[in-house]
This record gives C-alpha cells, sequence and structure tokens, in this order.
C-alpha cells in the first residue's frame, strides 16, 4: 500500500504515455521501460500499472490490442491515441512548471 | 441486460487475469535468461507484481458504475451481515425507533398547528392582509370596506377574499339536527380565491353579498353531503337550519376540502347573512358593523396575481390602504402581509416556541440516550466481528470500503428505524386526537416533506451517534491486533464506552432534573395566595347550549336569590385564560388616554363570596345595572394616583360602540387573573348573563339545589360542579402536563441508561475474562475483582453526574419562567437525583461484577 505514494497522483500515468510516444508496447515491457529509462530509480508496484492502464483506456487516452511478445507469448498491446498525445503535452508542460517552481524554493532555502 | 453485463465483466476479468498472467511469466522469463533459478524468479515476479487481487479489484472499480453497484453490494452483504445477528437488529431497531418516534411524533404535530400552509393548490401565493397594528387597533384594523376597496382596486391580486368563522348545529329544515359543524361566512368569491371548485351545484354569486337583503344561501362540503344527506344527488335547492336560521344550499365543494384551518369547516355562507338573526329576520346593526370602516373583519387574504411578489403587493396595498383611510379619516399605518402558516400569522404561537423547543431537547435527549445505547451494542459487536474485517483487508478491501460497509449496515438499521417511527409516531397522534375528539382536518396529520426530511436527518443522527464510533474503532483495525489478542480489550473501545456512559448519565440527570423541578413548581404554586378563598369555595360552570334561548339564563340569578349561603354568579372562572379587554379613559380625557383593563363581569356578592376585600365604597347596586363599575386597587392607582376613586366617571371607548360612561362605585383588592401569580388591574361590572356560579358551600345538596333551580328556569342548561381548587389546578395544567412528561422522559431515559451500563458491563467482564483469570490465579479476591471490575465506571460515573448537574442547572435557567418564583436551584434535589442515578449505576454493573468473581481461572486459561 505504500509504494503508491512513492509518486504523486498522475506521475505513473505521464511516465505511460511518455514511454508509449515511441511505439506501442505491453504491460511488463512498459513497465521495464519505465525502470531503465528512470536508471531503476522509479519503484513502483509492477501491478499498479493496470489499474492506470485501465484508467487511460476509459479516458481514451491509449488504445489496446492483443498481439504477440518477443517471446511469442499473447499480450495486450497498448498504444498511444491523438487525445493521449495532448494530454501527454498538457500534463508535461504543468509538471515542468511545478517542478521549476519547487526547484527555485529549494534552491532559496539552502542559500 | 443483467445477465449481458455480467457476462462483459467475466469476459473482461478473465481478460485482465490472461495479461496480468503474461506480464509475470514474461518477467520470470527474464530473471531466469539472467541465471536465477525458476523457483526463486517465480517469487520474485510475484512479489514485484504485488498484491494482484487488490489490482484486479482496483482495475474492475474503473469500469464499474462505482457509486451504484459498489453499493448496491454492500447493502445485500449488509442486509445477510445483519440478518445473521436477528437479536442484534431487532434490540437495536426497537430502540432506534423508539427514540426517532418520540422526536417525529412532535415534528409532526408542530408542523401540522405551525408550519402547514393552507390545504389548497398554490397556497404560496396566498397572503393573508391584516392593518398594521397602532396604538387604537393593537391588532391591527382592516375592515370588510377597506378589503372591499382592495378587491376592486388592486392589481397585484386575482382575488382578494374576506372570511369569518363560526360555528354551532346544522339541522334538516325539520328541525332535527344532524351535525354540529364549523363554517365561515365568506365573500362570493371565496372559493374562487383559493383555488377550489364546487362539485355540484354552483358556487356564489356576487349579487349574494347583499348589503340590504341577505341571501340566505350555504354551500356544503363533500363530507357533510355524504356523511349526513346520504350524497343525495337533489341537495341543492334543500332548505336546511343552521344555528336555527333557514338556509337554501345551492353546492357542494370538491371532495377533499375541509376549509383552512386545523380543525374541519363543513359549511360556507356570504358574509352578508351573518346579519340574518332569530326568526329569519336582518339585523340592521350587524349589517352597518359589515359596512363601518372602524370595524375589524378578522380574515383578509389574496391570491398574488402570477409573476408579482410579495413585496410589490403589499406597496400596492399600502398606497390603496392609506387612500381609502384618508377618505373616511382614519390614521393610515399601512398593512402587513402574511404567509398562510399559522406560525406567521400567529404571534401567540411564536410566543409558546420556546416551551416546544424545550420538550423538543427533551425528547432528542432520549433519542441520543437509545442512540448511545446502540452504538455501545455495537462496539460489543464490533470485537466479535474484528477477524471478519480484518480477513477482508487481507482480501484487498480498502479502508474506505470496509468503513462504507459499515456505514451502510448502520444506515440501513437507523432509516428502517426511521420510517417505523414515522408511522408509529404518526398512527399514535391519529389514535390520541381522535381520542381527544378533535374534529381535526382528515389532511392534519399528513406528512409532508419536511416531516419526511425531518426523520431523514432524524435517522441519520441516530446512524451518526449509534455507528460512529464503531465504525472508526474497527477500520482502523490491522492484521496483527485481530487474530491473536481477541480478548485483551484496547485503550480505545474502553475510552469510548466510558463516554457513552457519561453522557447516558448527564442526559439523564438532566431530565430527572427538570422533571423535579416541574413537581415542585406545581407544589409551590399551589401554596401562592391568589388574593381569594380557594378552601370550600365551589363553581357550577353552566354549559348553555345552542338551544337555551339567551334571556332564560338571565332568570338564573333570580331564581338563586334566595338561597342560603347567597350564590354569586360570573361570566368567568375566577383564574381563566380567556380574556375580554375594554377602554376607558377618565371623563374628558383624548381618546388617546384610554386604558385597557381586563374585564370581568360578576354579580355583586361575587367579592364577598371569595372573600375579596372592598377597599373603598360599596359593590354593585342592583337597580342601577351596568352604569356602576367596580375597579380593582392597581386599576384605581392607575386613574386617580392621588385622589379618590369613589364617584369619579370613567368613559368607555370603543370602536363601533356607543360611548358610555361608568361611576366608580368601588376599589377592591387585586388578586390573581389570568395565572396564579399575574395580577392585572380588572374592571369589574354587573353580569347579567351568568356562565359560572360560585358558593361558599361545596356540600352535594348545595350543588343539587343549584342544578334543580338552574334546571327549572334554563332547560337544556348543562351543569358541570367543582371545587375552586381543581379551577387553580387546571390554571397549573401545562405545568403539570410538563412535569408528568418530564417524569416519563426521565424514567425512559434512568431504564435506557440502566440497560445499556448492564450490557456494557457484562460485555467488559465477557471481554476481560482472561485477564481476570489470570488475577485470580495469582491470588487476587473477589472483593479486588469487583474493584477492578468497578473501577472502570468511576470516572465515567461521577464526570456524568457533574456535568449533568451543570446541564441541568443551565437547563433550569430555561424553565425559570414556567416556575412561579419558585428558585430553581436546590442543591438537595440535585443531590437526590445524584445518589439515585449513581445507585442505578452501580446496580447495573453490580451483577455483571459478581459474575467476574464466579470466574474459574483453570477453565479460563485452559481454553487459550
Amino acid at each position: 500500500m505504500t509504494d503508491r505514494h512513492d509518486l504523486f497522483p498522475g506521475a505513473l500515468e505521464m511516465m505511460v504515455l511518455q514511454t508509449l510516444r515511441v511505439r506501442p508496447l505491453h504491460g511488463y515491457a512498459l513497465m521495464q521501460a519505465i525502470k531503465r529509462a528512470s536508471d531503476d530509480l522509479v519503484h513502483v508496484e509492477e501491478g499498479s500499472l493496470y489499474p492506470a492502464l485501465q484508467r487511460m483506456l476509459k479516458a481514451g487516452w491509449v488504445s489496446a490490442e492483443w498481439g504477440l511478445s518477443e517471446s511469442r507469448r499473447q499480450v495486450r498491446l497498448y498504444k498511444l491515441t491523438a487525445k493521449g498525445r495532448k494530454q501527454l503535452q498538457r500534463k508535461v508542460a504543468a509538471f515542468e512548471r511545478l517542478l521549476a517552481g519547487i526547484t527555485k524554493v529549494l534552491r532559496l532555502a539552502q542559500s | 441486460m443483467t445477465w449481458l453485463r455480467l457476462f462483459r465483466r467475466k469476459h473482461a476479468d478473465a481478460e485482465l487475469r490472461r495479461e496480468m498472467d503474461a506480464h509475470v511469466a514474461e518477467h520470470v522469463d527474464a530473471l531466469v535468461e539472467r541465471g536465477v533459478a525458476p523457483h526463486v524468479a517465480r517469487g520474485l515476479a510475484a512479489r514485484a507484481f504485488g498484491n494482484r487481487t487488490r489490482y484486479l479489484e482496483e482495475s474492475r472499480e474503473v469500469w464499474r458504475a462505482r457509486w451504484t453497484e459498489g453499493i448496491a453490494q454492500d447493502v445485500r452483504f449488509a442486509a445477510r451481515a445483519l440478518r445473521g445477528q436477528p437479536l442484534f437488529c431487532l434490540n437495536a431497531v426497537a430502540l432506534l425507533t423508539f427514540g426517532i418516534g418520540l422526536v417525529t411524533a412532535l415534528l409532526c404535530y408542530m408542523n401540522a398547528t405551525m408550519l402547514r400552509q393552507w390545504p389548497v393548490p398554490d397556497p404560496s401565493s396566498i397572503r393573508l392582509i391584516r392593518g398594521k397594528p397602532t396604538e387604537e387597533h393593537r391588532f391591527g384594523l382592516l375592515s370588510n370596506l377597506e378589503a372591499q376597496y382592495f378587491r376592486s382596486r388592486a392589481r397585484s391580486f386575482t382575488h382578494i377574499a374576506v372570511f369569518v368563522p363560526g360555528g354551532g348545529p346544522v339541522a334538516l329544515e325539520s328541525g332535527v339536527p344532524v351535525a354540529d359543524v364549523f363554517y365561515n361566512f365568506v365573500t362570493p368569491n371565496y372559493f374562487q380565491a383559493l383555488g377550489i371548485d364546487i362539485a355540484v351545484g354552483r358556487g356564489f354569486l356576487p349579487e349574494e353579498e347583499d348589503y340590504v337583503a341577505p341571501k340566505a344561501v350555504a354551500i356544503i362540503s363533500d363530507h357533510l353531503w355524504r356523511r349526513y344527506f346520504n350524497a343525495d344527488p337533489t341537495i341543492v335547492g334543500r332548505v336546511i337550519r343552521v344555528r336555527d336560521k333557514l338556509r337554501t344550499i345551492v353546492g357542494v365543494a370538491e371532495p377533499g376540502f375541509s376549509d383552512v384551518h386545523g380543525t374541519r369547516g363543513d359549511l360556507w355562507m356570504p358574509l352578508t347573512t351573518m346579519a340574518i338573526s332569530f326568526g329569519d329576520g336582518v339585523d340592521k346593526t350587524q349589517l352597518a358593523r359589515l359596512n363601518d370602516p372602524r370595524q375589524s373583519s378578522p380574515h383578509v387574504f389574496g391570491r398574488l396575481a402570477p409573476g408579482v411578489d410579495a413585496r410589490a403587493a403589499q406597496a400596492e396595498l399600502d398606497v390603496l390602504s392609506s387612500q381609502f383611510r384618508r377618505s373616511v379619516g382614519l390614521e393610515t399605518p399601512g398593512v402587513l402581509l402574511f404567509d398562510t402558516r399559522p406560525l406567521s400569522t400567529n404571534p401567540s404561537m411564536r410566543s409558546g416556541l420556546p416551551t416546544w423547543g424545550l420538550m423538543f431537547g427533551a425528547l432528542f435527549m432520549v433519542l441520543l440516550l437509545a442512540c448511545a445505547n446502540v452504538g455501545n451494542m455495537n462496539l460489543a459487536r464490533a470485537l466479535t466481528r474484528q477477524q471478519e474485517i480484518a480477513m477482508r483487508v487481507c482480501l484487498g478491501a480498502s479502508r474506505w470500503r470496509v468503513a462504507r460497509q459499515l456505514l451502510i449496515e448502520s444506515l440501513m438499521l437507523s432509516l428502517a428505524a426511521g420510517a417505523l417511527g414515522l408511522y408509529l409516531a404518526v398512527t399514535a397522534l391519529r389514535v390520541l386526537l381522535e381520542t381527544a375528539g378533535a374534529s381535526r382536518r382528515p389532511d392534519f396529520l399528513e406528512a409532508d416533506a419536511l416531516v419526511f426530511g425531518g426523520v431523514f436527518i432524524l435517522s441519520l443522527v441516530a446512524c451518526v451517534f449509534s455507528g460512529l464510533a464503531p465504525m472508526l474503532r474497527l477500520t482502523r483495525l490491522s492484521l496483527a491486533t485481530s487474530g491473536t489478542d481477541r480478548f485483551t480489550s484496547t485503550a480505545g473501545t474502553g475510552r469510548l464506552r466510558a463516554l457513552f456512559l457519561a453522557v447516558q448519565i448527564a442526559l439523564t440527570m438532566v431530565l430527572l432534573g427538570g422533571a423535579t423541578l416541574l413537581t415542585r413548581a406545581v407544589g409551590h404554586a399551589m401554596t401562592l395566595d391568589p388574593g381569594f378563598a380557594v378552601e370550600g369555595v365551589q363553581l357550577t360552570f353552566l354549559h348553555a347550549s345552542i338551544r337555551t334561548p339567551k334571556d332564560a339564563l338571565r332568570e338564573i340569578d333570580r331564581a338563586l336569590a334566595t338561597v342560603e349561603p347567597p350564590v354569586a354568579s360570573a361570566m368567568f372562572e375566577p383564574i381563566t385564560k380567556g380574556r375580554t379587554e375594554i377602554a376607558l379613559r377618565r371623563i374628558g380625557e383624548p381618546r388617546e388616554k384610554r386604558r385597557f383593563l381586563l374585564s370581568r363581569p360578576v354579580s355583586a356578592n361575587y367579592f364577598d363570596t371569595l372573600g375579596i376585600r372592598v377597599l373603598l365604597g360599596r359593590t354593585f347596586n342592583a337597580d342601577r345595572g351596568q352604569q356602576e363599575i367596580v375597579l380593582s386597587e392597581s386599576a384605581a392607582r392607575a386613574f386617580w394616583p392621588n385622589e379618590n376613586p369613589i364617584g369619579q366617571v370613567l368613559t368607555r371607548t370603543e370602536t363601533g360602540v356607543r360611548e358610555e360612561s361608568h361611576e366608580v362605585v368601588g376599589v377592591v383588592a387585586d388578586v390573581a387573573t389570568t395565572t396564579l401569580t399575574e395580577v392585572e388591574p380588572v374592571v369589574y361590572w354587573e353580569t347579567d348573563v351568568p356562565r359560572v356560579l360560585l358558593t361558599r358551600d361545596g356540600s352535594r345538596a348545595m350543588s343539587d339545589r343549584i342544578g334543580a333551580a338552574v334546571r327549572a328556569v334554563a332547560p337544556g342548561v348543562e351543569i358541570v360542579t367543582q371545587p375552586l381548587e381543581h379551577n387553580l389546578r387546571d390554571s397549573l395544567k401545562n405545568l403539570v402536563a410538563g412535569g408528568r412528561l418530564a417524569w416519563s422522559l426521565g424514567g425512559l431515559a434512568l431504564l435506557l441508561a440502566t440497560l445499556g451500563a448492564f450490557a456494557v458491563f457484562t460485555y467488559v467482564v465477557e471481554e476481560r475474562r482472561r485477564e481476570i483469570g489470570v488475577r485470580m490465579a495469582l491470588g487476587a479476591g473477589s472483593q479486588q475483582v469487583v474493584r477492578l471490575v468497578l473501577a472502570g465506571i468511576r470516572t465515567p460515573v461521577l464526570g456524568g453526574l457533574l456535568v449533568g448537574t451543570l446541564a441541568s442547572i443551565g437547563g433550569a435557567r430555561l424553565l425559570r419562567s414556567a416556575l412561579y418564583g419558585l428558585n430553581p436551584f436546590d442543591p438537595i434535589a440535585y443531590l437526590q437525583i445524584a445518589g439515585l442515578l449513581a445507585v442505578a449505576a452501580a446496580a447495573a454493573t453490580w451483577i455483571p461484577a459478581r459474575r467476574a468473581t464466579r470466574i474459574d481461572p483453570a477453565i479460563t486459561l485452559r481454553a487459550e
């Protein structure tokens, strides 16, 4: 239960959308890609990906279809939709503003 | 539909599971590739994935219409959980029903008598119209003429109507009485203004408001028509007698309509027919009153035109009122508009509100007590449910989900109790009102949105007070505390239970404190000296029926003149709330200087019979009739602070009545008038129509003699005899009733609190069985065990008593006005109540404590 609190709400969604920008991925690959990209700094229970994916499916940010993984296993491949792309831009912009703000405050506190 | 949805859900579930399986399998493959042993890899992958059940559940929740489906499921589950504990449910629902029912009954009654609008279409656009009160017209003046002026000119109202209520027997033309009814004299547009249809025949015609030759027509209610005329289709044109005057029925009002007051009204006649007198002639002075701009019409109302708001309407009427009043030479204070709720129109109702508030508070306290009891039961139940809840948390239920589940269980109980309470309250009230013989409007007790809303809120209150504490306690559970320490009491529940007990004791203390005060106040009031003799004086009430000729009553005094000891007569009993006031001023002084005095018509020997001292002058001289008056001491002082009032003259000033002069012949001592403690200035006249006879001989023989004498001259008069003391007691009726109510509520509270404490401590002993067993095994004696158990209640009992005492001292301030000058602070009374409560609390805990000493350590420890 505590694992989820390592991320702020919406962070996982944002990373998923960003990762899916390159190409469609299935759940496990998606999780690995996020971990690799973050140099293993992001710790989330892998299972928490699925409720997040369901939420994004419902919102229409991603679409899914069954396909085969590299190991020839039946998996669901998630693809970024146009709506998801727009959402990603909006979210990233908002996040960057927030981060810039926080960073400024932290610097001020240091000096 | 359902199976399709179910199928889709199952399908989606299966897909999700497959996807998750694939995820883990991929992870295992990756690990194995890196050289991890397969069985280790499976464990690692599963751990990295986390709580699969929970994520499955969360994913499902995304797709669900969460609020409806989840809750429907919770409700089903709650029903199942409650069905498993029928005894608990029965107890809890019974307690809550009882508590909610009491408050609801009061709510229904207050709603019906104070807050309900008129039972007509769109009542919110109806406004009652009154003149603004002035020095001269303290209740506001609005004459029938002025209402007519409004009717013909006001644009903000579609109709303006006038009605004057009355009542009496209705008879067939032959003279056989069929019913006593209430009726209204109305303007012909009455029914249109109210929006009520005429079902049979026709409504009143404009020309039936005839100020020269009143048209003796009538419209009857559907109820009267069916009940007493067998729904006779030829009813139109039939002639009936209303208070012995002939009327022709022209119509029957729509079914269900029984006028706009709390009591039902079943007959309507044109306003001008008020002037039809006995023998069906026309009383000219009555007609003149209807055309006198200084004569107030009791009830005027209008229906607002669509889209016109009340403020604009008031502005228009203010202007019209000023125009009209200037034309007849009257002050122009303007008008007031009221909506049709009795509370807004009746100022005396507003002054009664604090009493209702106190009653509401007392009943609400009983509800809280019932809630505290159920809360305690819930706490006890919570412990047995620990494992179930812990299991649900383990299986992936979130804390909110568990809380919601418990909340729904509690809500189901309290809503069931609310519905049942409402039903019982309305039924009980209906039965009560019917046995009291009041002819209430049929819709009188109908529950409306306000009552339903009230009951709903009460149910929520009950839910929160009885269910919230156990809920908070249970949802804080974790796996670690639930499985093993089954028999250890936790500090949390102990504190809550103590709080519940303290609250119960404090509430009971407040209720019993109020009850004691009211009872003492009755005793105290009976020792007050009203200023006249009470002992041995007997009252004989003469209830003249409508068929008793007025003149016959005048004969009564003469018939009793020879009886010894003398029989005095009066219009009213010595202490009565019923009042007539008369305006008097010193002769030669302007109208503005007049004073309103309470008027009491009595016979000359009234003062002697009641032992009221004549301070100056004499009492009435029989042959001078009503020219002479006697003043009470305070009245005389008000007019002539420094002069001798005997022989002075006062002028009676009343609108519409010829001015008359009266000579003051005597001054008598002040006496209590409306209540035992209220002394008002009084003017005494010689009575001509006795309604009450008073004598100092309270014997049976005397009352028989009076009865025979009365019946000889005035047949049909009903006679009721009672000692004057009863009259005094009657004047304390509300106080006595309040005391009784407070005692029964206090008794109930005591019972609830005792039973509650008993249940709780039985449970405490059960819960600490192991601990007590260990202590006894280690050599604790029964004394120590009892002390151990009782130690838990010392703080809540003392705290409850302290808070209760403070609260009831505060509450006594609210009661002060009803206490007849009794000092509300009485330490001995409080000590007695506190003692009673302490004994009750001790008794309730003693039995469980004794039971604790009988615990066999060997058996308890083996059970572990």
